[in-house]
């Protein structure tokens, strides 16, 4: 009995191991051409070990105009939108997920038809908006409008609505205000959903492409993904410089996964403790 | 009475003052592609040049990506916040110019008309909305290397449909190490500047002279897709960006392309073994080596604040020498500016004379308020015969069918 | 009471500013010019009444670009979030490198889409390693090259679509197992339960929710798909790659026809939103593990 558990679980590691390989290898192709002299848009078996080791396209990359300035856009841009999503879904999230009001429904609905709607047809209107406050080629522009996200509200909602309401209920017997609740009781059960809103919201605006590139029009406000398009010629990829700045590109966002992969998982003892 | 006209000479002083001011110090907004590493510090020096011989302008350089630019456009001219000066590339210039939304510039453009070329783009009618700055057209590239090997002189690359056909087919047999031709797959906006070279080459028309109705299923439009069939049979079909990276691996003996593609051979890939020749003719005896009329355009926002310092902007950037530097920067293109073919620079680059020789016979299709939908039932049309659902005559009957709707 | 009305509605502030300053105005702006025929370049408009909405039931791309964006959805929801589900539960359990897969997983969400519509444009070219795989064990491939035949376009980009997004959701469903007290596990052990057993009654309830979420806001995106096509096929081979988003774009921004776009869109709502509606219920919406 122990002996076939065993080799089911050594079996087991293995699929888990092929899926990974699978899901790594891009990434890894990416990273390892960076490094080649004459990366190609073809990709052979050969490739998988870089021909001509060099540090050459990252030297390019970064020194091709203001990209420093580029990458702190991104860096600045997604981290404020970060940090305004994981305040603001979670009290939006909660009012819906724990209380009751008028227009609920309707207000939720809102909500989901913000996701279903094709960005393409709400580009014009949005753009006269932010040409109207005065926002056009700001940070502004860049910031505000994500600062909540719908799927982020929509997230916690469904996250704080598995929870028990136990704690809550104790809370607000022994007279704690609502912010109290949701700030120091609430919001640390959250932390697994928060860590994966965290991740995404940022992911999301790091790599996010059409709307800073209309918003904007100046080079001091590009972001990177713009930038990153726009080391594309006419009809040609320069492959090697585009993979070296998309695996710099990368980086933040791995850096930013492993610090809230680790939340996700500490949620459970946080939450185990408490019980 | 006195008070009055105090305050009225004060309201005019002020207004003039204003107006003076206004004049004095002028900023242009110019949105533009050139923005990979090998052009856009041209662009800067010349507008860094402008600005000089122009202390009163300053230009304001956005930059525009070639595979979203067109949204960017779009959505600027929706909400009226489009740029003084902007480019556009020769299948944008009519519609663009159809929608109402760019400048009429005829009565500047007759004035030089004669020292330019390629205005059709921007010509509707007698009215003319762009000027042309850079010039460009596809050539046929072959593989010398895999000639050779599947038995062919090398050194004489095909002349006519049936001799191109022939080749095609001998280097297809050496698949799946190298395919004949490259053919591109249906990528929207591109398929039919593919196709459209044959039709033209064997004297066949999109539309007749006055275009009250479609000519496309003329005996020479179904012919011209019959043999573009047979093409795309005789070797491989993938995206254009994948066919140029195919033939830059020696795994396509022909593909039609533009200037980056040499740019990107020369530089990146010294050990293919290639050359360029103009697109071959129906016969040797009839037709024409036709190809596509590519290049780019300067126009003006018809809701320019400063059309004239806009023109001002274009004649510096069309000007011969000035956009000579453009062309050498992204080493493909010439300028509009006539004569410029006589420069040193074109003298000492073998291939480029091929180009140049190509450009004689560069088409484009013909200015219509509704090409975006022509383009779009060729393209159908074309893929319909590519994947064997039609035969060429049904394909373009049905086609001209559709055409002529909308024509009406 | 009337307090903690003022809480709530300063909980809810921040969706209600959001809303009515950026998304209101192109909201309805937008449902206006779905009864309008619009051309967004000049800016000429009249009202034509629900015109668009009867053209589009005639138009024959309109009913392609739903039945091959419900056949994308429909085939690729299933097998995401059921990769995912058991990608979770299984990088959940005390395994070696637990933290390595996880991450792993995680990847290709990260891996920025020119990069990966690249590779798999290899994966899938005439002579790439899917043929190659396929000529191993003797299985048919087409002509064409895998994105380049009507019959196999739609499909190919659908299995990148499930490698893609199956990270995300897992990562979706581990927060969620995090909310399981281990109490519930510890007390099925002690009465015996197998690993069915446990998962039925104790993981499934509590996955509910998230599990609501996971396949609501895949049925959103999904339905929604845009970039791949916009960077693979552009819709083609003859419209077999032609979505309900990308036919919205074309006929946006390219034929400048915004009106019908929006009315395009318009439907496109509805659609997401019925079907959203029905897995509410199936769900059941406001439920709660307590109930």
């Amino acid at each position: 009995m122990a002996r076939s558990s065993s080799t089911k679980r050594i079996l087991l590691f293995l699929i888990l191991v092929f899926v990974l390989i699978g899901m790594l290898f891009p990434m890894y192709w990416m990273i390892a051409s960076s490094f080649s002299s004459e990366a190609s848009s073809i990709l052979e078996i050969s490739d998988l070990l870089p021909k001509g080791l060099t540090l050459r396209n990252y030297i390019d990359v970064w020194s091709y105009g203001p990209f420093p300035r580029f990458f702190f856009n991104s860096l600045f841009v997604a981290s404020m939108i970060t940090l305004g999503n994981i305040i603001f879904c979670l009290m939006v999230g909660y009012a819906f997920a724990r209380k009751t009001f008028r227009f609920k429904n309707v207000l939720f609905l809102s909500v989901i038809m913000v996701l279903m709607i094709p960005v393409h047809i709400l580009i014009v209107p949005l753009f006269l908006i932010i040409k109207n406050l005065g926002w056009y080629d700001s940070y502004f522009a860049l910031i505000v409008p994500w600062l909540v996200s719908p799927l982020g509200i929509f997230l916690m909602r469904q996250y704080i609505q598995s929870l028990p309401r136990d704690l809550e209920n104790q809370a607000r017997i022994d007279g704690a205000g609502e912010f109290r609740i949701l700030f120091q009781i609430v919001a640390p059960l959250c932390k697994p959903a928060l860590a994966v809103l965290a991740i995404q919201v940022f992911l999301v605006n790091w790599n996010s492409f059409l709307f800073p590139f209309i918003l904007t029009s100046s080079e001091k406000m590009r972001t990177l993904p713009v930038a990153l398009a726009l080391f594309q010629g006419y009809q040609t990829i320069d492959w090697p410089h585009l993979l070296a700045a998309s695996s710099l590109s990368a980086l933040p966002v791995i850096i930013v996964f492993l610090f809230f992969q680790r939340q996700i998982i500490s949620g459970l003892t946080a939450g185990a403790i408490k019980r | 009475m006195k008070v009055l006209k105090v305050f009225l000479i004060s309201v005019l002083f002020i207004l003039f003052t204003c107006e003076k001011k206004q004049d004095e110090f002028v900023t242009l907004s110019w949105w533009q592609f050139w923005t990979n590493p090998e052009v856009k510090p041209t662009i800067l020096e010349l507008i860094k040049q402008f600005e000089k011989e122009n202390p009163n302008i300053k230009v304001n350089l956005t930059d525009l990506t070639w595979s979203d630019g067109h949204e960017k456009i779009v959505v600027a001219f929706g909400s009226g916040t489009a740029p003084d000066v902007l480019e556009l590339g020769s299948d944008w210039v009519p519609e663009f110019s159809y929608q109402d939304v760019l400048l009429n510039v005829t009565l500047e453009a007759e004035k030089i008309k004669n020292e330019f070329l390629m205005w059709e783009p921007a010509t509707i009618g007698e009215e003319i909305f762009g000027f042309p700055w850079i010039l460009d057209t596809r050539v046929l590239f072959y593989n010398k290397g895999l000639m050779e090997k599947a038995g062919l002189d090398p050194n004489k690359p095909p002349k006519t449909w049936d001799e191109f056909l022939h080749c095609c087919n001998a280097i297809n047999r050496l698949k799946p190490d190298a395919y004949g031709f490259g053919a591109n797959s249906a990528e929207r906006h591109r398929l039919y500047k593919k196709f459209l070279p044959f039709l033209w080459a064997n004297e066949g028309r999109i539309l007749s002279d006055d275009q009250a109705e479609s000519e496309i299923n003329s005996r020479e439009g179904v012919q011209a897709l019959e043999f573009y069939r047979r093409l795309t049979q005789n070797g491989m079909v993938d995206t254009q960006a994948m066919l140029d990276e195919a033939f830059n691996h020696n795994k396509i003996g022909f593909v039609i392309s533009g200037g980056w593609l040499l740019n990107d051979l020369r530089k990146n890939h010294p050990e293919v073994n290639f050359g360029i020749c103009l697109m071959p003719k129906p016969e040797s005896d009839r037709g024409m080596p036709a190809s596509f009329a590519g290049g780019e355009f300067l126009v003006i926002n018809k809701k320019s604040e400063n059309p004239q310092e806009a023109l001002k902007l274009i004649k510096f950037l069309i000007h011969k020498n000035n956009c000579l530097k453009v062309c050498q920067a992204i080493g493909s293109g010439f300028p509009s500016a006539k004569g410029a073919e006589f420069d040193p620079y074109y003298r000492n680059e073998p291939y480029l004379s091929t180009f140049q020789e190509q450009l004689k016979y560069a088409i484009s299709p013909p200015p219509h308020p509704k090409w975006v939908y022509i383009e779009e039932i060729i393209e159908k049309a074309v893929e319909e015969v590519m994947y064997d659902k039609k035969s060429a005559r049904d394909a373009l009957d049905e086609a001209k069918s559709e055409i002529d709707k909308l024509l009406r | 009471m009337k307090l903690k009305q003022k809480t709530t509605i300063l909980f809810l502030s921040p969706w209600i500013l959001t809303l009515l300053i950026f998304w209101l105005f192109p909201l309805v702006y937008s449902l206006i010019l779905s009864f309008s025929e619009y051309n967004v370049l000049s800016g000429e408009s009249h009202f034509v009444g629900i015109s668009n909405y009867l053209e589009l039931l005639k138009d024959g791309d309109f009913w392609t670009a739903l039945k091959n964006t419900s056949f994308f959805v429909v085939g690729t929801i299933p097998f995401t979030t059921i990769f995912a589900l058991i990608l979770a539960i299984l990088v959940n359990q005390n395994i070696p490198l637990r933290g390595l897969f996880r991450a792993g997983f995680f990847v290709p969400s990260i891996t920025s889409m020119v990069v990966i519509a690249l590779i798999f444009m290899n994966l899938y070219a005439k002579e790439g390693y899917l043929t190659f795989l396929c000529n191993l064990v003797g299985a048919p491939t087409p002509e064409k090259g895998w994105l380049f035949s009507t019959k196999t376009a739609l499909p190919s980009i659908m299995l990148m679509d499930v490698w893609m997004s199956t990270g995300f959701y897992m990562l979706l469903f581990l927060a969620a197992l995090q909310s399981i007290p281990l109490e519930l596990y510890q007390i099925s052990d002690t009465l015996g339960a197998n690993w069915w057993q446990k998962f039925r009654h104790v993981t499934l309830p509590y996955l509910r929710p998230m599990s609501l979420f996971v396949i609501l806001i895949n049925t959103i995106k999904s339905f929604q798909i845009f970039v791949e096509i916009f960077v693979m096929t552009k819709g083609g081979p003859l419209n077999s790659t032609l979505t309900m988003v990308y036919m919205v774009y074309e006929t946006g921004l390219h034929k400048f026809r915004m009106g019908y776009a929006s009315a395009a869109a318009y439907v496109l709502f509805l659609v997401i939103l019925v079907l959203s509606l029905i897995q509410l219920k199936l769900f059941g919406y406001g439920r709660t593990v307590e109930d």
